[in-house]
């Protein structure tokens, strides 16, 4: 096998230097970069004039080891950290992460570290012995050697020419491999310096031998085309089916299918095999659906989305019924979402279609693996996995400020993290909200002196604007993007080197899938740093960054399977054709989320499909499916299949509406936010400061301006709840001492201060702090069980607090803790967390709850008893349609049982209302109350009691000013400097 | 809460109904009865429940107003051919209003349709004051539903949002009454144009109605 090392350096010199040392011929290791020689050449002459970093292979550990003495002889190098370098750390890869202070040099290679390169085929060094060396920039000179021209920039390749995939072929059951179908392949990949991964033969086999089979693999390991390669094992052996397709693959994300599209389309393309290839999402034009439907390609790259709608095709049958493979990627990001009880629905139907359909399943590293595997293959099917990634390199910036007590804005940090990003080559700044990402990117703009190009991404922005933002990335001309979630999936970013993220990570395994944002590409650690907004987020970084160096994952929960999904599917179902419903129940049934739908769910799901399945029949002429001759349901009215087109999806979003600057789409703002501005206001949007001009069409119509204090759209979601297992690990850190050498000085004195006046929060005991404050009573729970399942908490306390005649005023609740201010003294406390708590007390708040009413939206779209509402589709100047909450109201008070406020509670309990969290938290703390009655504030409580503040004084000009004040006055009652 | 009109008092109520209690008069606007059988129609089942909670909660309003005359202001069914939908046990309901001399104002959904027994007009003038189902720019003392009106307001995380009346002194818009009626935001061109600058605003609560003026929107959402 051949490994291929990318060298970016910043001109011709270092090409001409491995040239004039006869490094492009063969056999020679002696003679490789990465040798003493070069190294200390490289370093003494030239090192200077390097700006862009390079990658070194070394042969063996002398290599390294001479490596690092002309390292350490060139102190006056620019962007030297100066830095002890420690012996023991002079072992293959892990002398990268010392190297990479350097901030120039990428990798270092020792060849018997071999495992630690197995990750990416142009990286993989097992025994590597160069043969051959080619060096490459934009001149003729270079292409004349052979030399593969890059895309825009200089760089050099050294192919590392070593026997992989005789390894392969030596051990085990691969032996009996046929490599002779798979040869066009295996020849592009060599000809490329890659050979196969074993996880990638690995799949092939479990997938020839008839298994599911569930790949598990970092970033960059080759997860495409090992998923993919039974399919084209298969087409290569001439498996194509006589009409329809033969491979599907679903991805999460639009824009993955395409990048897909491109990377499998490659060797299809280079080999010129007889493989037809085409994506399907949203975007696709009419012409091409058409096209698609009557002449389907062998493969088929789509969204869960528009597999469901081609499922609902009455030639489903005969489009699906060759199917060979089905490839899910991002599996690890479906699992618990609605999306993927639609995926399962679907998937359900496909096998139903086509028996001997095999699925195979791309995920990142998870912890649990066994349950995605469950989810997706049953559990008879083969778990893959590949070589772990080298841990990623990550820092919690060590601001010389202090860390704000309390706040999400991080804007105390601005300068540092803009010192970062110049340091970097191409850095992303990740951000919890969009509404953060805002205010970030003005931030950044502001201090940006040295130019750096700076971009935006997020969910709201125009497609379009988007995708451009995406395509510069790709080609290397932004120096930073600021992002929200709207990155974290699947593309190929390989030029980012630096990854921020800003605020608390709230889970290990969505921090990881950020920090694999940056080097993704190359096999080297992803370097990141953390950014903590308040005190409280500090902990959690720690208890992150310590997961990740422990290789410990969240685990995935994959959620039951929600009724209002089923009822869209059953829809589905019946725009195909007539379906039986004994048979479709059966069906479901396979699929992980319905693993146990009763029958009489299946059945009240099934009438509301029918006529809304009321208990005053008053719609049994307007059904919209009915029992035929045959017993069979079936539409009334093929037309109906409309309806569930244009419904489709599980992805409901709060009414949005465009906004446009000239004819320019900017993307789309909620209409809530816009309905508080006055024309003449300005706001940020798309990362400038606009004005509002005026509302046209259901269009907010803005123009460029410039402003000193512009709002900031707030947007609903992107707040992920504090993980479980990042929970404990916090309480860990709290309780452990010994574990807060890692901390600064400042955090640990107020963690200090904190156990001798009140105590700390622990893993065996929940901590409640009561004090008085100027005439107010403040109860304090730590907890750490995410802000769900504490807001539930809250309102919980403040009924049961109000019965007990405490007077509660109101309460706060984070990630972490919850206060609730009362006029009285809180009464029995034990009693107030009791178990019992979630007895009737929940049921009665639970139907009052404007959290539920919030589940019940969605529920009635998805469920199609409201219809979806598009973007810019409606008219301003007219009411909303309908409200769901008075819908909601009504249903709830003439037939509280109906599936779809069943289908409300279900969703709530484990969502926004996750009860299922809370219950177990209160469960285990059970007698285990820590309680303390305390004189004043503690200084735990400093940055709740702040909290408090925030949420409650309107934001005016004085309110810096007064909170500045509290924030002083507390801290010198809790015996704290600031 | 009381307030004065055109020179007489009116009641607001917290249902969204207005009182006139010189006149032992009620006025509500919008019922949009059958919205959900309309709905039911093109196959989107809403709960049929919407007819019997609106007409019911009409009916208590009555009740405890103890009113004589009942002014309904347009939009009383969703579509014209609502009053064929209704249930039986709705439709007696509907017909025992009959027993407060009801005022029919056509609305823009149920144009052509007038329930048997009620007195039915496009415009209802009565002690200087006008009743319409939409108001017009130039209309002076003029009491009007149509827009459904709704405000919206943050102050820091939390948010205000409900059925309102609305009234600058020359014309007062009230909410809808109806079960599934939405609203428009009170900001909208639509409704802002035909108002004076500075007007007020009623949302209803749960036992009252709120009184707030324009200075309202300069706690805007900030976040």
């Amino acid at each position: 096998m051949a490994s291929v090392w990318e060298v970016s350096y910043a001109g011709k010199q270092l090409g001409d230097l491995i040239m004039s040392r006869g490094m492009l011929k063969d056999g020679k290791p002696e003679r490789c970069l990465g040798y003493e020689d070069v190294a200390r050449n490289r370093l003494k002459g030239r090192v200077c004039s390097v700006i862009t970093p390079f990658i070194i292979a070394g042969y063996d550990n002398a290599a390294a080891t001479g490596f690092e003495k002309n390292l350490s002889a060139a102190q006056n190098m620019t962007g030297r950290v100066k830095g002890d370098f420690d012996r023991a750390l002079l072992y293959g890869f892990s002398i990268l992460n010392r190297l990479i202070m350097f901030g120039r040099i990428f990798a270092v290679a020792a060849a018997d570290n071999a495992d630690g390169f197995l990750c990416r085929q142009n990286m993989s060094m097992t025994a590597s012995r160069m043969i051959r060396v080619t060096v490459g920039d934009d001149g003729a000179l270079y292409r004349k050697r052979g030399v593969d021209i890059g895309i825009d920039r200089p760089y050099i390749k050294i192919m590392a020419k070593q026997l992989h995939s005789k390894d392969i072929s030596r051990s085990g059951p691969i032996a009996s491999m046929d490599w002779e179908k798979i040869k066009p392949l295996t020849g592009w990949l060599q000809s490329r310096g890659w050979d196969w991964f074993p996880h990638q033969v690995e799949v092939l086999q479990a997938a020839e031998a008839g298994q599911n089979v569930l790949l598990c693999a970092p970033t960059g390991a080759g997860k495409t085309l090992g998923g993919f390669l039974p399919a084209l094992a298969d087409l290569l052996g001439g498996g194509q089916t006589r009409m329809g397709l033969h491979t599907l693959y679903i991805s999460p994300l639009k824009a993955l299918t395409v990048d897909v599209h491109r990377s499998i389309g490659k060797p299809i393309d280079d080999l010129k095999l007889p493989i037809t290839y085409e994506t399907r999402t949203g975007d696709t034009s009419t012409a091409k659906r058409t096209r698609q439907k009557n002449k389907p390609p062998d493969i088929l790259m789509t969204t869960p989305e528009s597999l469901a709608l081609l499922l609902s095709y009455d030639n489903a049958r005969e489009y699906f019924s060759g199917l060979r493979y089905i490839i899910v990627d991002e599996l690890h990001a479906l699992l618990h979402s609605k999306r993927g009880d639609l995926l399962a629905l679907c998937l359900s139907r496909l096998q139903g279609l086509a028996p001997q359909v095999r699925r195979i399943g791309l995920s990142a590293t998870i912890a649990e693996p066994d349950i995605a595997r469950d989810w997706l293959c049953g559990a008879d099917g083969t778990i893959v996995k590949a070589t772990a990634r080298v841990t990623p390199d990550i820092t919690i910036l060590k601001s010389k400020l202090r860390i704000p007590w309390a706040g999400h804005m991080a804007v105390y940090a601005m300068p540092e993290i803009y010192q970062a990003l110049t340091q970097s080559r191409m850095s992303i700044v990740f951000v919890n909200t969009r509404a953060q990402a805002e205010l970030i990117f003005q931030e950044l703009w502001r201090l940006n002196d040295k130019d750096l190009k700076i971009a935006l991404h997020h969910g709201s922005l125009e497609r379009d604007l988007r995708r451009k933002v995406e395509a510069k990335m790709a080609g290397g001309d932004l120096d930073c993007v600021v992002a929200t979630s709207s990155l974290d999936l699947g593309l190929d970013w390989a030029e980012v080197d630096l990854v921020v993220q800003i605020g608390a990570p709230k889970g290990v395994s969505r921090l990881l899938q950020r920090i694999g944002r940056s080097n993704h590409r190359l096999n080297e650690p992803s370097k990141a740093i953390l950014v903590p907004t308040n005190r409280f987020e500090y902990l959690e970084c720690i208890a992150a960054v310590d997961a990740i160096s422990h290789r410990e994952l969240d685990g995935i929960a994959p959620k039951t399977g929600s009724l209002d999904v089923l009822a869209q599917h059953i829809f589905g179902r019946a725009c195909s054709g007539p379906f039986d419903a004994d048979a479709l129940y059966g069906e479901v049934k396979t699929a992980w989320p319905y693993l146990h739908l009763s029958q009489s769910d299946f059945t009240r799901v099934l009438r509301f499909v029918q006529d809304g399945g009321y208990a005053l029949q008053a719609y049994d002429r307007y059904k919209r499916i009915i029992i035929n001759e045959e017993g069979q349901y079936e539409l009334v009215d093929p037309r109906m299949a409309r309806q569930y087109r244009m419904n489709v999806g599980t992805i409901v979003e709060a009414p949005m509406l465009k906004v446009k600057m000239g004819k320019k789409n900017l993307g789309v703002i909620e209409e809530f936010f816009i309905n508080h501005l006055t024309p003449g206001d300005t706001f940020l949007f798309a990362g400038r400061i606009v004005r509002f001009e005026q509302l046209h069409d259901a269009t907010v119509l803005v123009s460029r301006a410039v402003g000193d204090k512009p709002k900031i759209p707030s947007y609903d979601g992107g707040k992920l709840p504090l993980s479980t297992h990042l929970s404990v690990r916090v309480r860990e850190l709290l309780e452990n001492e010994s574990y807060w050498d890692s901390l600064p000085g400042n955090v640990r004195n107020w963690l200090k201060l904190q156990e001798e006046q009140s105590a700390l929060p622990g893993t065996d005991h929940l901590l409640i702090e009561n004090f008085a404050r100027r005439g107010r009573y403040f109860l304090i729970a730590y907890p750490f069980s995410g802000r769900s399942a504490l807001q539930t908490l809250g309102f919980l306390l403040m009924r049961r607090m109000a019965r007990n005649g405490d007077k509660p005023l109101g309460f706060v609740a984070t990630d972490y803790a919850i206060v609730i201010t009362s006029i009285n003294k809180p009464k029995d406390i034990p009693g107030l967390f009791s178990t019992d708590l979630l007895g009737e007390e929940l049921h009665e708040w639970l139907d009052d709850t404007p959290l539920l009413k919030r589940t019940f939206r969605e529920n009635a779209v998805i469920a199609g008893m409201i219809e979806r509402r598009h973007p810019g589709q409606e008219k301003t100047g007219r009411q909303m349609t309908f409200s769901s909450d008075l819908i909601f109201d009504v249903l709830q008070k003439y037939e509280p049982d109906h599936v779809l406020l069943q289908a409300a509670r279900q969703d709530a309990t484990g969502g926004l209302i996750d009860t299922d969290r809370l219950s177990d938290m209160l469960v285990s703390m059970e007698g285990k109350l820590l309680i303390k009655e305390l004189d004043h504030v503690s200084p735990l409580a400093v940055p709740m009691m702040l909290e408090i503040a925030r949420e409650s004084v309107p934001r005016k000009e004085s309110s810096e000013y007064y909170m500045e004040e509290l924030e002083a006055k507390l801290l010198s009652e809790a015996g704290l400097s600031s | 809460m009381i307030i004065s009109f055109g020179g007489h008092d009116f009641f607001l109520h917290h249902s969204g109904a207005l009182f006139w209690p010189s006149e032992s008069m009620l006025i509500v606007s919008d019922l949009h009865l059958e919205k959900g059988s309309h709905f039911a129609r093109r196959g989107f089942f809403l709960p049929p429940y919407d007819s019997h909670y609106t007409i019911s909660r009409l009916a208590d309003v009555c009740q405890e107003l103890q009113c004589k005359k009942l002014l309904l202001l347009g939009d009383a069914f969703h579509d014209e051919k609502g009053f064929g939908r209704l249930g039986k046990r709705e439709r007696a309901m509907f017909k025992s209003l009959l027993a407060f001399h009801p005022i029919w104002i056509r609305g823009n959904h149920d144009r052509d349709f007038v329930p048997e027994g009620f007195y039915a007009a496009d415009i209802y003038a009565h002690k200087g004051i006008t009743f319409r189902h939409e108001t017009a720019p130039d209309a002076l003392l003029d009491i009007s539903g149509h827009f459904h009106p709704k405000v919206d307001i943050t102050n820091g995380q939390k948010r205000l949002s409900s059925h309102c009346f609305i009234e600058d002194g020359q014309k007062m818009i009230v909410p809808a009454f109806g079960a599934f009626t939405g609203g428009l935001d009170i900001t909208d061109p639509a409704i802002r144009r035909l108002l004076r600058p500075n007007y007020r605003i009623y949302p209803l609560g749960k036992t009252r109605v709120y009184r707030m003026n324009t200075e309202v929107f300069k706690l805007k959402a900030e976040k």
